[in-house]
């Protein structure tokens, strides 16, 4: 499953791009919403691009070195690497909710109202996420 | 929980990376269960028993906490 997913990486940022640039051709000029529409969505298109290029080498590499793909499978697969990973994951979803708090807060204080309000919105879904894979997971283990 | 790993490994003369191979897991977790800072998985610490041909019981030493 996880694998399946890299190998769509690559084209998921080129379809991101692509509809990045063809908002900007269809969508009638309003206050320059398609810059910002094409910057926003040919930046996350790139970025995607970038990491799709990034596993592509990697797997051709690896295909290469049969003793380093074993290695490398080794280490995806371990138990103790899965248990760092998931437990930098919940310390993360910890700094991200702290860092969110205070941009909304700094945002709030320097009256950027919308600003602030579309930050409270992106902490209280961070939030809800966490208790929607509780969830989740709780009818799957 | 403490455990018999670093022991048994030496007695039969193999290195970490050895074992790490043996039992498909990298060289980091078998230090991180000698030293005792790392718990094995049930599927894991069955691995180990079969590979040293002994009991669960035999290798990891369960000691139950002090109220």
């Amino acid at each position: 499953m996880k694998k399946e997913f890299k190998s769509y990486i690559f084209y998921m940022g080129i379809a991101v791009f692509v509809i990045g640039v063809l908002l900007k051709l269809v969508l009638p000029e309003n206050e320059g919403i398609q810059d910002t529409l094409l910057g926003v969505l040919s930046g996350f298109g790139g970025g995607i691009i970038g990491v799709g290029v990034v596993n592509i080498l990697l797997k051709k590499l690896l295909e290469k070195n049969p003793e380093k793909a074993k290695q490398y499978e080794i280490n995806e697969k371990d138990e103790r690497n899965i248990t760092l990973r998931e437990k930098s994951g919940y310390a993360t979803w910890y700094s991200t909710l702290f860092i969110l708090s205070a941009v909304s807060m700094t945002f709030v204080i320097l009256d950027y109202m919308v600003a602030g309000f579309v930050a409270i919105g992106a902490m209280f879904l961070h939030i809800i996420s966490f208790f929607i894979y509780l969830s989740v997971y709780n009818r799957k283990i | 929980m403490k455990n018999k790993l670093e022991e048994l490994r030496k007695t039969r003369g193999i290195s970490q990376e050895e074992l790490a191979d043996q039992l498909e897991v990298s060289r980091q977790t078998i230090g991180s269960l000698e030293n005792g800072r790392y718990n094995p998985s049930i599927i894991l610490a069955f691995k180990i028993a079969r590979f040293f041909e002994l009991s669960i019981e035999e290798i990891f030493i369960y000691e139950e906490e002090e109220k």
